[in-house]
């Protein structure tokens, strides 16, 4: 597949690129450049190239105020999802590294200075993530601790040796789910979970990056009418509706 | 009546939380940390900051305000339960929050007309080393610059563009709704996006990034 496009004119080549960075390809189109983007260094510098100009295309639009009432649907609403992380608590890692200033040539300071600064804030962002994590395991481990509801997951044919269990505290809606031996996924995929209520299933959460395929996450809706509870793999950032695989599935 | 989970009220009762108004000085990024953190002011100094181009965008793509309103709320609620899907190396926050406005949109729209899912982009296969403009330049003189370049463009290059951007359309489809041919409209796409890369990459030299 990938050698057809290695025959391709450069500007066929240049029309998927720029149909590919507007989402514009259709099925056949992205097919083809899939299998040809991993081979082809000049694709992908393309595809970025466009790809940082679609980004921009916005720009141009007048932007617009919203009711008052959308920023409190939408703060209500991702409250009555999590609890409120206090911010002081988090605020001292963002310090950038001081410098004497007289002390250095001001190219040396500068060079030292942006260095040490980008590579203590990727730290930190790794470090929030996995405490996040971390805090979700601790939660979970104390509502199976106080004797939570519990079901089983069990894993299905793509991933065979996984299990799971869901764990719900009293008077709590939002299980926690604990998922074990799923595989690890390409950077692009994700596991997602969802409840399924009469056969339809909602979003239910992106399950976090694990540790040798031990996954736990507090799940974004109330169990509610749910019968089942299941996982997919599905594109990084989740879908809307699960077009993956389903690796985990336990009835309630 | 404050419900417990309402974040006014939920600030008031830890006084170890900052006022929102120290995270409107915060960089995106820090935000962006912040969220994954699952700071919830961080989320609300994030549509402060960004909610009114994203209405802009999604009321563009649906044409209706209530409609674009529930595009943003979809938005800012899939950020904040997705937050550890954002990969700062990948662009920047407002572009992150924007693709997903775009994509919650043309969904929508698609779905309103009958027509099926466009399928997701594989980001890692892309090279993210291109400057991401909406972080290098300053919003006023991107905007300009951006309506100067896309206003240089023949009409029938930047009717192409629209149709793919903000109607979600793919090349057969645009072909199929304008009565041109296929080659054609993918060489019209091409063409707009060629120029607006080299007006924008001018722009993206002189603000001293890498074009």
């Amino acid at each position: 597949m990938s050698g057809e496009l290695e025959k391709t004119h450069p500007e066929e080549l240049e029309e998927l690129a720029a149909g590919y960075a507007l989402g514009a390809l259709d099925a056949d189109d992205l097919a083809r450049l899939r299998a040809h983007l991993p081979e082809c260094d000049r694709c992908r510098t393309l595809i970025a190239e466009y790809g940082s100009v679609v980004v921009a295309l916005p720009a141009e639009l007048d932007e617009m105020e919203a009711s008052p009432e959308l920023r409190d649907r939408i703060l209500e609403a991702a409250g009555a999802k999590w609890e409120t992380t206090p911010t002081e608590r988090f605020a001292a890692p963002f310090a950038r590294p001081r410098a004497p200033l007289w002390a250095l040539p001001l190219s040396a300071l500068l060079a030292v200075a942006l260095g040490l600064g980008y590579w203590n804030y990727r730290l930190q962002q790794q470090l929030a993530i996995q405490t996040a994590v971390i805090e979700d395991q601790q939660r979970a481990l104390a509502v199976v601790a106080a004797g939570g509801r519990q079901w089983t997951l069990a894993g299905t044919d793509s991933a065979p040796r996984a299990g799971g269990v869901l764990v719900q505290a009293a008077g709590d809606p939002r299980p926690f789910l604990f998922a074990h031996d799923l595989p690890d996924l390409p950077p692009q995929q994700m596991y997602q979970a969802w409840i399924i209520a009469a056969g339809t299933p909602q979003e239910a959460g992106l399950l976090p990056p694990g540790q040798d395929g031990t996954h736990v996450v507090r799940l974004d809706r109330p169990l509610g009418s749910a019968d089942t509870v299941a996982v997919t793999i599905e594109p990084a950032g989740g879908s809307r509706s699960p077009t993956g695989r389903i690796v985990l599935a336990g009835k309630l | 009546m404050s419900s417990p989970t309402d974040p006014p009220a939920a600030r008031r009762r830890n006084k170890e939380v900052a006022p929102v108004s120290d995270l409107a000085a915060r960089s995106d990024e820090d935000l962006m940390a912040l969220l994954q953190r699952r700071d919830l002011q961080a989320l609300e100094a994030l549509y402060d900051r960004h909610h009114r181009l994203a209405l802009a965008l999604a009321y563009r793509v649906v044409g209706d305000r209530d409609s674009a309103e529930e595009v943003v709320q979809e938005t800012f609620l899939a950020a904040w339960r997705q937050s550890a899907s954002y990969r700062p190396d990948r662009g920047g926050a407002r572009g992150w929050l924007l693709s997903i406005a775009r994509h919650r949109a043309i969904d929508r729209l698609r779905k309103a007309r009958g027509l099926g899912q466009v399928a997701e982009l594989d980001e890692s296969l892309v090279d993210h080393r291109s400057p991401d403009l909406t972080q290098l330049v300053h919003e006023g003189s991107l905007r300009e610059r951006v309506a100067e370049a896309l206003a240089s463009l023949p009409i029938e290059q930047r009717e192409a563009i629209e149709l793919a951007f903000y109607g979600g359309l793919t090349h057969t489809e645009i072909s199929e709704q304008t009565g041109v041919p296929l080659g054609t409209v993918k060489g019209r796409v091409r063409l707009a996006l060629e120029k607006l890369r080299l007006t924008l990459a001018d722009l993206a030299t002189e603000m001293g990034g890498r074009a």
